[in-house]
C-alpha cells in the first residue's frame, strides 16, 4: 500500500518536472520567436535551425491558415495577427500558447494531489481535461513537425523537446488516472 | 474569472481594430498584377520569414506577384539567378532587372512602398 502511495507520489512529482521543464522550454522559444537571430547552440547548419522555425508564419495559431492558404491552395482569408500589434502576436505564438497550456497543467495537478477544485473542476474532471489538452497538443504538434520536415525543411531541436515533454505528460496523466 | 476573461478578449479586439491596416481584396489583387506587369520581381526563400511577411501583406493575390526561389532545396528553384543577381538579402524586389541595389526593396516594403516603386496605384484602405 505505502510503495503504492511512494509510486503515486513519484508520478505527480515526475508531471510537474515536465510541465516545469516544458515551461522552460516554451519561454526559450517565445524568446527565439521575438529575438533578431537565433541562438547558436540549437542551429546546426540549413537542417536544424530553431529561428527559422520560431520566426516563420507557423509560429503562431494563425499559421494554420498560411499553410492552408499557401502550401495546400485552400482559399482562406489570412488573420495576419502580427499587423495588430506586438501584444496580440506574444499572445498569439505557439510558445506563449504552449507555455499557458502548461502552466495550467501544473497548477491543475498540484490541485488533483490536494484533492482541491481549480476553477470550480473537480479533481476527476481535472484530470479528463488534462488528457484532452494533452491530446489536443500533440496532434497540433505532429502538424508542427510536418510543417518542420516537408515545409520549412528544417528541424528546431527545442520544439522536439517540447513534443516529447507532451508524449510524457500523456503517459503521466493516463497513469495517473489508473491510480484514483 | 470569466469576466476577467471576456474584458481581455474585448480589450484586444479594441487594440486590434484601432491599430491594423487593411486594404480591400481588390486593390491588392491589381497592385500585384500592376507590379509584375511594371517588372518587379521577388527574390526570396520558402523559410524566410520576411518572405512570409509579404506573402501575408498581399494573401491570396500572391499568386500573381513574380516569385524567384532563391534556395536550392525550394520548389522550381533558381538559386543560380539569385547568385548572379547578388541577392544576400529576404526579400527583394527587383524592378526591370535594375543592378543597382540602393533601389531594390529589401525586408518587408508597405504595399505603399510597392506601389509607388513600380509606378501602380495605391491600394485602397478598407473604411
Amino acid at each position: 500500500m505505502s510503495k503504492r502511495g511512494g509510486n503515486g507520489k513519484r508520478i505527480y512529482t515526475s508531471f510537474k518536472v515536465v510541465c516545469a521543464l516544458a515551461m522552460l522550454v516554451s519561454m526559450f522559444l517565445i524568446y527565439e520567436h521575438f529575438s533578431e537571430g537565433a541562438e547558436k547552440f540549437c542551429t546546426f547548419g540549413k537542417s536544424f535551425d530553431c529561428g527559422i522555425v520560431n520566426k516563420s508564419p507557423y509560429a503562431s495559431v494563425d499559421g494554420f491558415l498560411y499553410f492552408l492558404l499557401f502550401d495546400v491552395g485552400v482559399d482562406v482569408p489570412l488573420l495576419n495577427l502580427s499587423q495588430y500589434g506586438l501584444v496580440v502576436e506574444f499572445l498569439t505564438t505557439n510558445a506563449f500558447l504552449g507555455f499557458l497550456t502548461f502552466l495550467y497543467l501544473l497548477l491543475s495537478i498540484i490541485h488533483v494531489e490536494k484533492k482541491k477544485k481549480l476553477f470550480g473542476i473537480c479533481v476527476d474532471r481535472q484530470l479528463k481535461t488534462a488528457k484532452l489538452i494533452l491530446w489536443l497538443s500533440l496532434v497540433y504538434a505532429l502538424y508542427l513537425v510536418y510543417i518542420e520536415f516537408f515545409v520549412l525543411k528544417t528541424i528546431c531541436i527545442f520544439c522536439i523537446v517540447l513534443d516529447v515533454l507532451i508524449i510524457l505528460g500523456l503517459i503521466l496523466v493516463y497513469r495517473l488516472r489508473r491510480r484514483l | 474569472m470569466k469576466t476577467f476573461i471576456l474584458a481581455l478578449i474585448a480589450l484586444l479586439l479594441v487594440i486590434a481594430g484601432c491599430s491594423s491596416v487593411r486594404y480591400t481584396q481588390e486593390s491588392v489583387e491589381a497592385l500585384a498584377k500592376c507590379i509584375t506587369a511594371n517588372g518587379g520581381v521577388e527574390y526570396g526563400t520558402f523559410w524566410c520569414p520576411k518572405c512570409a511577411q509579404v506573402k501575408k501583406n498581399f494573401g491570396s493575390s500572391f499568386q500573381y506577384i513574380k516569385y524567384v526561389e532563391c534556395d536550392a532545396r525550394g520548389e522550381n528553384e533558381q538559386s543560380e539567378l539569385c547568385l548572379q543577381k547578388g541577392i544576400d538579402k529576404y526579400a527583394t524586389f527587383i524592378f526591370n532587372d535594375d543592378p543597382n541595389k540602393e533601389n531594390w526593396l529589401v525586408g518587408v516594403p508597405t504595399l505603399e512602398e510597392l506601389a509607388t516603386k513600380a509606378g501602380c496605384p495605391m491600394p485602397v484602405k478598407v473604411q
